[in-house]
């Protein structure tokens, strides 16, 4: 229980590539279905909009308001606190904005030991399409095998081939 | 009206400020998590596939994590090697003949180790796995190692070789 909230607490972080899994969470992750089923739907979420904020500039647009509300017309005096208010609430988003769209911090480090050690130093493209290999959809078998109907001693054989 | 404009810088605020984390996500982070999901991906297949008794998944996972740590070190110390060499083979640059006779040995040792790491990792797996259960292992690793040597091999050659390419 204590490791299901303990996961639920950390998906958004790992979605938003502010931290990673452990490897003790990726062991949980690989045999609890529920877990896993949560964070596809979180993953998935942080996902919505990537193509559109890709392409804005967070910055410029913070700046664009606060230079917008310079150029109209001066206030009355009654309102000038408010006004000066106003800009400093925008001037602190805009910061805000940059300082989140460019995290101080890089992500936890990775679990120093994986399984799969060969796939470092690889591409994220190149992941992708290594990735094809272990399709997520339920019931995959490695195809092109049949292993099952092969007995003890076939299977034996197979492997000393393979190991060469 | 005064109140409207408010809400909406508000609102523009919020959406920009629930969308900059996604900005963050660099290719190396990007990578990150997809090494990520290709180990998780990896031991999902392992439990299913081999459909491992409580007894023996933390006895594998044992096995295939001291394992990978030693191949881990081989990778890295055969990048290393590769770097080396590449250096002492620059066109136009006399080679040394003992660093490149050192980088190729150690890349030749290296390698050996390799194979001498999977082969015991075989075979210790075999006194808790089942020779179907090791099979189905062996083809699922050798599916995604031949997959990203394949991917390694299609690289541009001005970029970095991988520690599993083949010269």
């Amino acid at each position: 229980m204590t490791r299901l909230i303990h996961l639920s607490d950390r998906m958004p972080q790992v979605a938003w590539g502010a931290a990673s899994w452990s490897p003790e969470d990726m062991v949980h992750l690989a045999s609890c279905a529920e877990c896993r089923a949560e964070w596809r739907v979180v993953e998935l979420g942080a996902t919505i909009g990537a193509d559109l904020t890709d392409r804005m500039d967070l910055a410029g647009i913070a700046a664009r308001v606060v230079a917008d509300r310079a150029r109209r017309a001066p206030v009355p005096k009654a309102h000038s606190f408010r006004r000066a208010s106003w800009v400093v609430a925008t001037a602190a988003a805009a910061a805000l904005l940059i300082m989140m769209a460019r995290p101080t911090s890089a992500p936890e480090s990775a679990p120093a030991v994986a399984l799969l050690p060969e796939l470092e130093g690889m591409s994220a493209e190149e992941l992708e399409l290594v990735l094809d290999v272990l399709p997520a959809a339920d019931g995959w078998t490695v195809p092109g095998t049949n292993l099952g109907d092969l007995d003890d001693g076939e299977l034996e054989r197979v492997l000393r081939t393979l190991e060469g | 009206m005064r109140r409207l404009t408010w809400t909406g810088v508000l609102g523009v605020t919020l959406l920009l400020a629930g969308a900059a984390p996604l900005m963050a996500q660099d290719p190396e982070v990007r990578g990150e998590r997809l090494r990520q999901e290709l180990e998780i991906r990896f031991a999902e297949r392992i439990q299913t596939e081999l459909g491992l008794t409580e007894e023996q998944a933390p006895k594998v996972r044992e096995i295939m994590t001291r394992s990978a740590r030693q191949r881990q070190s081989l990778e890295r110390r055969e990048r290393e090697l590769r770097m080396s060499l590449q250096r002492h083979l620059r066109p136009g640059i006399a080679a040394n003949a003992d660093s490149l006779n050192a980088a190729v040995d150690g890349i030749a040792e290296n390698r050996v180790n390799y194979t001498r790491v999977m082969q015991d990792e075989m075979k210790e797996l075999l006194t808790v796995l089942t020779p179907v259960q090791r099979a189905q292992l062996f083809v699922i690793r050798d599916r995604i190692l031949q997959r990203a040597q394949e991917l390694r091999a299609q690289r541009p050659a001005s970029r970095p070789p991988g520690p599993r390419d083949e010269p």
